[in-house]
Parts: C-alpha cells; sequence; structure tokens
C-alpha cells in the first residue's frame, strides 16, 4: 500500500485516535499530521514491517508525550486554545444525557496520558490488552493496571456528576 | 459506564476530515523539513516581547489584607504580564457595579504570580469578568468568574459544603473532577472559582483574587473600516514562551454584527507550520475550514501574516461574505507590547 493509499483509507481513523489522545481537536489534528509527516521517509520501511496502524499509533503516542514536554510553539494564544461563544458554559443547555457524556469526556480528558491512552485505545478502537501494550510499551499486565485505575478515577466522579446533573436538569 | 465511555469518545473523535487537505498538508510538511525551514521560530522571534520588564510594575510587591508582604517572584519565574493598566478608574472594590459592564476593561486580578503559570487570560463581557490560566502551582486549569449578579455563575449543584476564603463564607463542591468554590468576596460581588488539580487549589486561587485594579482589553488588531459591530466579548492573553524567559501576547474579540446575524470570534496567534492555503480574501492567502454542525468546529479562516496567524469562528449559519468581510477589515498592530495596542479595534 502506498503511502498516499494508507493516508486516504486510514488517514481518518489516526485523525480521530489522535484527537482523543490529545484531548482537544485542533492539537489532535496537528498530532497526526506532523506523524504523517515523520512517517512518510520512512514508509517503505513500515510498511515492511506489517503493521502499520500499530506503528504510527505508537508515533502518535510518543508525538503527545514530546508535545506536553516542550508544550509545541504552534498552540494557539488564545486562553489555552478555547473557540466558543462568548457567553459558553462549562456544561449549558446540552441536555442531560449529552451533559453526562460531556463531564465523561472532561474526566478522561484530565486522566494522567497514559491511563487516558489506554481508555481511547479499548473504548474507541477496540483494541485488546496485548495491542494497547505494544503501541504503550509496556506490558499488558501495565495496561490492564491503567484501565483499572482509569475506570476507578471515572465511576468516582460520573456518580457525582450523575447526582449534579440530576439537580440541574 | 462502558457504553458512556464509548459513546462519549465516539461524540468527541468524530467530524469532517478533509482526506486531501490533510494529504495536501502532509506533503507541505514533507517539502519543508526536506528544505530545514523554521518559519515559526524566525517568525514569531518578531511577536516575542521581554514582558519580564514591564510586567515588574504590576507584580510589586503586595501586600496581604493582613499587612504582610507576600513572597517574592522565585528565581527564574516569569512574572505574570498583565494586561495595559488604566489609571484613574473606578475599582470593583471602590465600585462593584462597574465590574462586568462589558466596557472592555478588567476589575479582576490575582496577587502575585502563580507559580509554575503557562498561560493566562482576562476577558470581560456584560454580566461577568473571567481570569483564565493553567499553572504548577494549581496542577492544572483554573477559571475565576466574577459577577454582580451569582445567575452568571450557574447552579453549583448538590453537595455543597462550607468553607471559608480569607474568613468569609464560602460553599466549595465537587464537579465532575473540578474543584469549585464561591463566595462573596465584598457587598455587591459574587465570584466563583473552577480548579483541577489539588483539592484545596480552588480555595486557594480564591484567597488570591483583588479587585482594586483595573486593565483594559487590547488586541493586536483592528478590523479597519468594519462598521462598529456590538462588542459581546474582549480577551486579553499570554503565553509563556517555550524558553520560560519571555512571555507572547495576543488577544482576541468576540462580536455581532451591527446588522444582526451570527457571533465571530476573532484572535491573533502564533505562527503555524500546517497552515494550508487554499483560498483569496482581499488578496490575502487564507484557508478557508468550513465547518460542522455542534460538537463539530465551527467554520474557521486562518490567515498567516508576519510570523503570526489570525483566526476568525462564525457560530452559527451566515452570509459567507459577511464572514469573508471580516478578514478584509483585519488590520495588524504592530509591536508586541500590549500598552501600545489600540484601545479598540474597531472604527475607521
Amino acid at each position: 500500500m502506498t503511502f498516499e493509499d494508507y493516508v486516504r483509507v486510514r488517514g481518518p481513523a489516526l485523525v480521530r485516535v489522535a484527537r482523543l489522545i490529545a484531548g482537544d481537536r485542533h492539537l489532535g489534528e496537528d498530532l497526526a499530521q506532523e506523524v504523517l509527516i515523520r512517517a512518510y521517509p520512512r514508509w517503505n520501511r513500515i510498511v515492511a514491517g506489517g503493521r502499520p496502524d500499530v506503528y504510527l499509533r505508537r508515533m502518535l503516542v510518543n508525538a503527545h508525550v514530546s508535545w506536553r514536554r516542550k508544550r509545541s510553539s504552534t498552540e494557539v494564544v488564545d486562553g489555552a486554545g478555547r473557540v466558543e461563544r462568548a457567553d459558553a458554559a462549562d456544561v449549558g443547555d446540552l441536555g442531560a444525557e449529552a451533559a453526562e457524556r460531556a463531564a465523561v469526556w472532561r474526566l478522561i480528558r484530565r486522566l494522567p496520558p497514559k491511563q487516558r491512552v489506554t481508555i481511547v485505545l479499548r473504548y474507541y478502537e477496540d483494541l485488546d490488552d496485548a495491542a494497547i501494550a505494544e503501541i504503550l510499551g509496556c506490558s499488558p499486565g501495565t495496561v490492564r493496571t491503567h484501565a483499572m485505575r482509569a475506570l476507578t478515577t471515572l465511576r468516582q466522579h460520573v456518580a457525582t456528576a450523575e447526582e449534579s446533573l440530576r439537580w440541574t436538569t | 459506564m462502558d457504553d458512556m465511555i464509548a459513546t462519549a469518545l465516539r461524540e468527541r473523535a468524530e467530524g469532517d476530515i478533509h482526506v486531501e487537505r490533510l494529504l495536501d498538508a502532509v506533503r507541505t510538511g514533507v517539502r519543508r523539513q526536506r528544505r530545514r525551514r523554521f518559519a515559526v521560530g524566525f517568525g514569531a522571534a518578531a511577536a516575542v516581547v521581554a514582558l519580564v520588564a514591564a510586567a515588574g510594575v504590576a507584580t510589586a510587591p503586595d501586600r496581604r489584607p493582613d499587612g504582610r508582604t507576600a513572597q517574592p517572584a522565585q528565581s527564574g519565574r516569569v512574572p505574570l504580564p498583565r494586561p495595559p493598566a488604566v489609571a484613574g478608574a473606578p475599582t470593583a472594590a471602590d465600585r462593584p457595579e462597574v465590574l462586568g459592564s462589558g466596557s472592555g476593561l478588567f476589575h479582576l486580578d490575582i496577587r502575585g504570580t502563580p507559580i509554575g503559570w503557562r498561560n493566562a487570560s482576562w476577558a470581560s463581557t456584560r454580566g461577568f469578568e473571567e481570569l483564565r490560566f493553567e499553572a504548577a502551582e494549581t496542577g492544572g486549569d483554573v477559571r475565576v468568574l466574577a459577577a454582580r449578579d451569582p445567575i452568571w455563575l450557574g447552579e453549583l449543584g448538590p453537595g455543597a459544603a462550607s468553607a471559608a476564603v480569607d474568613g468569609l463564607p464560602a460553599e466549595t463542591v465537587e464537579q465532575g473532577g473540578t474543584h469549585v468554590v464561591r463566595w462573596q468576596p465584598r457587598a455587591g460581588i459574587w465570584a466563583q472559582v473552577w480548579a483541577t488539580g489539588e483539592p484545596d487549589s480552588a480555595i486557594a486561587v480564591a484567597g488570591k483574587l483583588r479587585f482594586d485594579r483595573v486593565y483594559r482589553c487590547a488586541v493586536p488588531f483592528r478590523l479597519a473600516g468594519y462598521a462598529e459591530p456590538a462588542l459581546n466579548k474582549c480577551s486579553t492573553d499570554f503565553v509563556l514562551d517555550e524558553d520560560g524567559l519571555s512571555a507572547t501576547a495576543a488577544g482576541t474579540v468576540w462580536l455581532t454584527p451591527v446588522t444582526g446575524g451570527p457571533e465571530y470570534q476573532v484572535s491573533v496567534g502564533r505562527g503555524r507550520t500546517d497552515t494550508v492555503l487554499n483560498d483569496t480574501i482581499a488578496g490575502r492567502a487564507v484557508q478557508v475550514k468550513p465547518g460542522a454542525t455542534a460538537p463539530a468546529p465551527p467554520p474557521e479562516i486562518r490567515y498567516p501574516f508576519d510570523g503570526r496567524t489570525a483566526y476568525f469562528w462564525r457560530f452559527g449559519d451566515g452570509p459567507e461574505e459577511a464572514f469573508r468581510a471580516l478578514v478584509a477589515a483585519f488590520t495588524p498592530v504592530p509591536g508586541p507590547d500590549p500598552n501600545d495596542w489600540p484601545a479598540t479595534a474597531f472604527g475607521s
């Protein structure tokens, strides 16, 4: 598969998972683009390895780690990258269920990076622990630990959020 | 729970992806890498200002209410810059009615410099004023909102516990992982702090708020010749540079045209290497990104200039020509110091 063919077929999936790993649509798109730019010169080698999806997701995770360390100079300067209406509220009038999902997403965004990546790869990409381990560069046991801690955090806070939302709707 | 997580992730991940544009951007990036261009590095250097010196006045040692002097800035820590000060203007401490008057003034500030701050933003709109920042001291994001009417603060929700801020009664609650505190700093003013990070971070920030300063909103651009619209909100923003030794200033306005229609947001940020020029407006090469229905991003136009990037967003449906007219009217203001930026972005 040529690089262009891969981007046309699998590029959107990479961008979508990047949005989730980065916790921000714009940053996710930037990271996915950066990964593809870096992958292009070594594409033949990547394809020869047989699993470009895994390889690129590993690059994506590493790119996000690097970004967090360096705080890229391409960050939008508008108060931490917010694009919103002048009267935007955290929850607003989304309706109870949508507000609940928004609350879950905010919790996922605030998870430590490896826990968030584990949740994204398990629940959005439906990968098993072995595949996630290969992407994160750890053991499947460590993946299960990341998942357990993330879910514990989410369950604790979702219960509180549900109670709050029932009161406000 | 599993279904909720999966659905929440799907919602946030979905949205239009223009594959050919992605490919074009990647090809452009590959060519640039090959030519070893560092446009961002050179362009952004023109926008960097030694705000350390300018901020020295604003961060003179603060007196706490108990008379003790606050801790001086730690060695190597960049003092938090402030928007341009307005001398002689009534403060919210003296006249609470000036808070949230929508006048493009900020009456909210925080004492000293949050340790490990990375970005900060002051905003003013009719009804309330906002201060947002991200700092290592608090362990995450902080949002402060102050208003004359608590209705602007939203519902606090159940489970609120009693607390105190500087000896004044307050309520605290946790909302989905965010720590919240609400109180009345003085008669006629309500304030609320949202903070991620440590459980006591919201109260710690609340104790440092001050209402005895007045700043004006300043943005590094004008909309020359654009019929003066309704200014819905204005913000002045600061981001710590990568070297940690200086900061870059920027600004944003939210407006509704005088003829009515959707709201627009206009911001200026740093230069980017991934802008894919695909259109021309008033002789300017721009990138037009059609938006989609929320929660997808709104329609966006990016205009790179002088090592920076101007962003234009539209919230809701509206005539394309009105959106493009904003870009045509956009006039950058030279110089990196907000004190030199004009008092208004509108007018000829």
